[in-house]
Protein backbone atom coordinates (compact mmCIF):
# COMPACT_ATOMS: atom_id res chain seq x y z
CA UNK A 1 0.00 0.00 0.00
CA UNK A 2 1.34 3.49 -0.76
CA UNK A 3 -0.17 7.15 0.84
CA UNK A 4 0.88 10.01 -0.88
CA UNK A 5 0.44 13.51 1.10
CA UNK A 6 0.87 16.97 -0.79
CA UNK A 7 1.06 19.79 1.22
CA UNK A 8 2.24 23.86 -0.90
CA UNK A 9 3.61 26.46 0.61
CA UNK A 10 4.36 29.62 -2.67
CA UNK A 11 5.20 27.09 -5.43
CA UNK A 12 7.04 24.54 -3.20
CA UNK A 13 5.73 21.29 -2.34
CA UNK A 14 6.30 18.80 0.23
CA UNK A 15 5.30 15.40 -1.01
CA UNK A 16 5.24 12.76 1.72
CA UNK A 17 5.52 9.20 0.33
CA UNK A 18 4.06 6.73 2.93
CA UNK A 19 3.77 2.98 2.12
CA UNK A 20 5.29 0.82 -0.49
CA UNK A 21 5.62 1.84 -3.82
CA UNK A 22 6.02 -1.09 -5.89
CA UNK A 23 4.69 -1.98 -9.51
CA UNK A 24 1.38 -2.09 -8.37
CA UNK A 25 1.22 1.31 -6.24
CA UNK A 26 4.12 3.21 -8.73
CA UNK A 27 1.03 4.52 -10.91
CA UNK A 28 -0.69 6.31 -8.20
CA UNK A 29 3.12 7.79 -7.31
CA UNK A 30 3.07 9.15 -11.32
CA UNK A 31 -0.47 10.20 -11.30
CA UNK A 32 0.25 12.17 -7.79
CA UNK A 33 3.11 13.57 -9.16
CA UNK A 34 1.75 14.45 -12.91
CA UNK A 35 -1.36 16.36 -11.07
CA UNK A 36 0.98 18.41 -9.42
CA UNK A 37 2.48 19.27 -12.46
CA UNK A 38 -0.48 20.94 -13.82
CA UNK A 39 0.26 23.69 -11.46
CA UNK A 40 3.17 26.57 -10.77
CA UNK A 41 5.52 24.22 -9.51
CA UNK A 42 9.20 25.88 -8.60
CA UNK A 43 10.61 22.58 -6.55
CA UNK A 44 9.54 19.84 -4.91
CA UNK A 45 10.74 17.64 -1.82
CA UNK A 46 9.77 14.43 -1.03
CA UNK A 47 9.88 13.48 2.57
CA UNK A 48 10.90 9.15 2.82
CA UNK A 49 10.95 9.44 6.37
CA UNK A 50 7.42 6.40 6.31
CA UNK A 51 8.43 5.26 3.00
CA UNK A 52 9.23 1.46 4.01
CA UNK A 53 10.37 -0.14 0.17
CA UNK A 54 10.74 1.09 -3.10
CA UNK A 55 12.10 -0.93 -5.98
CA UNK A 56 13.21 -0.68 -9.38
CA UNK A 57 9.63 0.43 -10.62
CA UNK A 58 9.59 4.09 -8.27
CA UNK A 59 13.23 4.31 -8.79
CA UNK A 60 12.40 4.26 -12.47
CA UNK A 61 9.16 6.71 -12.06
CA UNK A 62 11.75 9.04 -9.99
CA UNK A 63 13.79 9.23 -13.17
CA UNK A 64 11.17 9.35 -15.33
CA UNK A 65 9.69 12.71 -13.24
CA UNK A 66 13.22 14.20 -13.47
CA UNK A 67 13.89 14.02 -16.97
CA UNK A 68 10.42 15.02 -17.96
CA UNK A 69 10.44 18.15 -15.76
CA UNK A 70 14.19 19.50 -15.74
CA UNK A 71 13.65 23.02 -14.43
CA UNK A 72 12.20 22.04 -11.43
CA UNK A 73 14.39 21.82 -8.47
CA UNK A 74 13.87 18.02 -6.93
CA UNK A 75 15.26 17.55 -3.60
CA UNK A 76 14.49 14.01 -1.79
CA UNK A 77 15.07 14.10 2.09
CA UNK A 78 14.99 11.04 4.97
CA UNK A 79 15.98 7.99 3.34
CA UNK A 80 16.21 4.89 5.11
CA UNK A 81 19.36 3.10 5.14
CA UNK A 82 17.94 0.32 2.70
CA UNK A 83 16.58 2.89 0.49
CA UNK A 84 19.49 5.30 0.63
CA UNK A 85 21.50 1.82 -0.74
CA UNK A 86 19.11 1.45 -3.73
CA UNK A 87 19.57 5.60 -4.57
CA UNK A 88 23.58 4.76 -4.64
CA UNK A 89 23.66 1.40 -6.23
CA UNK A 90 21.91 3.02 -9.22
CA UNK A 91 23.47 6.36 -9.23
CA UNK A 92 20.02 8.05 -8.43
CA UNK A 93 22.24 10.31 -5.97
CA UNK A 94 23.82 12.06 -8.62
CA UNK A 95 20.52 12.75 -10.73
CA UNK A 96 18.88 13.79 -7.51
CA UNK A 97 19.47 16.56 -4.28
CA UNK A 98 19.30 14.06 -1.70
CA UNK A 99 19.93 14.57 2.11
CA UNK B 1 23.04 -31.46 3.52
CA UNK B 2 20.46 -32.73 0.50
CA UNK B 3 18.02 -34.06 2.97
CA UNK B 4 17.72 -31.08 5.17
CA UNK B 5 16.53 -28.80 1.78
CA UNK B 6 13.13 -27.84 2.18
CA UNK B 7 11.14 -25.87 -0.31
CA UNK B 8 8.31 -23.31 0.02
CA UNK B 9 6.22 -22.75 -3.07
CA UNK B 10 3.76 -20.51 -4.66
CA UNK B 11 1.83 -19.55 -7.49
CA UNK B 12 0.76 -15.95 -7.83
CA UNK B 13 -1.38 -14.51 -10.61
CA UNK B 14 -0.05 -11.95 -13.19
CA UNK B 15 -1.79 -9.46 -11.20
CA UNK B 16 1.07 -6.62 -9.99
CA UNK B 17 -1.12 -6.44 -6.20
CA UNK B 18 0.06 -9.93 -5.23
CA UNK B 19 3.76 -9.06 -5.70
CA UNK B 20 3.87 -7.97 -2.08
CA UNK B 21 2.68 -11.54 -1.09
CA UNK B 22 6.18 -12.81 -2.57
CA UNK B 23 8.20 -10.64 -0.14
CA UNK B 24 5.72 -11.25 2.74
CA UNK B 25 6.66 -14.85 2.62
CA UNK B 26 10.37 -13.97 1.85
CA UNK B 27 10.45 -12.01 4.80
CA UNK B 28 8.93 -14.91 7.45
CA UNK B 29 11.45 -17.53 5.66
CA UNK B 30 14.58 -15.15 5.53
CA UNK B 31 13.79 -14.26 9.48
CA UNK B 32 13.22 -17.59 10.34
CA UNK B 33 16.99 -18.69 8.92
CA UNK B 34 18.42 -15.71 10.44
CA UNK B 35 19.18 -13.45 8.15
CA UNK B 36 19.74 -9.77 9.21
CA UNK B 37 17.47 -7.07 8.60
CA UNK B 38 19.94 -5.15 6.13
CA UNK B 39 19.86 -8.72 4.25
CA UNK B 40 16.14 -9.12 4.43
CA UNK B 41 15.23 -5.42 3.24
CA UNK B 42 17.54 -6.55 0.16
CA UNK B 43 16.12 -9.68 -0.28
CA UNK B 44 12.91 -8.05 -0.44
CA UNK B 45 14.02 -6.01 -3.50
CA UNK B 46 15.65 -8.66 -5.04
CA UNK B 47 12.90 -11.03 -5.14
CA UNK B 48 10.08 -8.06 -6.12
CA UNK B 49 12.29 -7.17 -9.21
CA UNK B 50 12.16 -11.07 -10.52
CA UNK B 51 8.46 -11.02 -9.79
CA UNK B 52 8.24 -7.65 -11.61
CA UNK B 53 10.55 -9.43 -14.09
CA UNK B 54 7.69 -11.77 -14.52
CA UNK B 55 4.28 -9.94 -14.47
CA UNK B 56 6.42 -7.95 -18.08
CA UNK B 57 7.41 -10.94 -19.80
CA UNK B 58 5.42 -13.74 -18.19
CA UNK B 59 2.22 -14.63 -19.84
CA UNK B 60 1.06 -11.53 -20.10
CA UNK B 61 -2.19 -11.60 -19.13
CA UNK B 62 -4.60 -11.70 -16.19
CA UNK B 63 -5.13 -15.40 -16.07
CA UNK B 64 -1.61 -15.89 -16.94
CA UNK B 65 0.48 -17.33 -13.50
CA UNK B 66 4.03 -17.44 -12.52
CA UNK B 67 5.93 -19.66 -9.53
CA UNK B 68 8.16 -18.67 -6.53
CA UNK B 69 9.89 -21.58 -4.82
CA UNK B 70 12.18 -20.59 -1.71
CA UNK B 71 14.42 -23.47 -1.51
CA UNK B 72 16.04 -23.23 2.40
CA UNK B 73 19.13 -25.63 3.19
CA UNK B 74 21.76 -24.45 6.43
CA UNK B 75 23.50 -21.47 4.91
CA UNK B 76 21.42 -20.49 1.82
CA UNK B 77 18.64 -19.13 0.70
CA UNK B 78 17.67 -20.35 -2.94
CA UNK B 79 14.69 -18.42 -4.61
CA UNK B 80 13.78 -19.20 -8.33
CA UNK B 81 10.99 -17.35 -9.94
CA UNK B 82 9.80 -18.65 -13.27
CA UNK B 83 7.72 -17.43 -15.60
CA UNK B 84 5.44 -19.34 -18.32
CA UNK B 85 6.12 -16.62 -20.83
CA UNK B 86 8.43 -16.21 -23.75
CA UNK B 87 11.36 -15.16 -21.71
CA UNK B 88 13.55 -12.59 -22.18
CA UNK B 89 15.79 -11.92 -24.36
CA UNK B 90 19.36 -12.08 -22.40
CA UNK B 91 21.48 -11.20 -25.55
CA UNK B 92 19.66 -7.70 -25.20
CA UNK B 93 20.67 -7.02 -21.68
CA UNK B 94 22.87 -4.31 -20.98
CA UNK B 95 24.58 -3.13 -18.02
CA UNK B 96 23.03 0.51 -17.03
CA UNK B 97 24.96 3.58 -17.41
CA UNK B 98 24.68 4.75 -14.00
CA UNK B 99 25.95 8.36 -14.93
CA UNK B 100 22.89 8.17 -16.90
CA UNK B 101 20.26 6.70 -15.45
CA UNK B 102 17.14 5.28 -17.45
CA UNK B 103 13.77 4.49 -16.46
CA UNK B 104 14.21 1.21 -17.20
CA UNK B 105 16.43 -1.62 -17.36
CA UNK B 106 17.73 -1.15 -13.44
CA UNK B 107 16.04 -3.93 -12.20
CA UNK B 108 18.34 -7.32 -13.50
CA UNK B 109 21.00 -5.19 -12.23
CA UNK B 110 19.61 -4.72 -8.68
CA UNK B 111 19.44 -8.21 -8.67
CA UNK B 112 22.90 -9.05 -9.18
CA UNK B 113 24.59 -6.40 -7.13
CA UNK B 114 22.36 -7.58 -3.92
CA UNK B 115 22.68 -11.63 -4.37
CA UNK B 116 25.18 -13.59 -4.13
CA UNK B 117 25.01 -15.55 -6.97
CA UNK B 118 22.05 -15.06 -9.82
CA UNK B 119 21.48 -17.67 -13.07
CA UNK B 120 18.62 -16.93 -15.65
CA UNK B 121 17.80 -19.80 -17.73
CA UNK B 122 14.79 -21.18 -19.99
CA UNK B 123 12.51 -24.04 -18.53
CA UNK B 124 10.75 -26.74 -19.19
CA UNK B 125 8.15 -24.64 -20.52
CA UNK B 126 10.09 -21.90 -22.25
CA UNK B 127 9.73 -19.09 -19.80
CA UNK B 128 12.11 -18.06 -17.73
CA UNK B 129 13.60 -18.68 -14.28
CA UNK B 130 15.76 -16.32 -12.27
CA UNK B 131 17.58 -18.30 -9.64
CA UNK B 132 18.63 -15.98 -7.26
CA UNK B 133 21.12 -17.62 -3.92
CA UNK B 134 21.99 -15.36 -0.63
CA UNK B 135 24.28 -16.88 1.58
CA UNK B 136 24.00 -16.55 5.22
CA UNK B 137 26.50 -14.51 7.13
CA UNK B 138 28.44 -13.14 4.18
Amino acid sequence: MLSIITKSINGSYDVKLIGEVDIYTVDNLKKSVNELMDKEIKNILFDFIELEYIDSTGLGALIGIRGKYKDIEIEIVNLKSNVKRLFDITGLTKIFLVK
Amino acid sequence: MENNKVTISLTLPNIPEYVSVARLTLSGVANRMGFNIDDIEDLKVAISEACTNALKYGGGNDCSKYFVHYTIDEKNLIIDVCDDGKGIEFEKLKTPDLDNPKESGLGLYIIETLMDEVKIFKGDNNGTTIRMTKRLGE
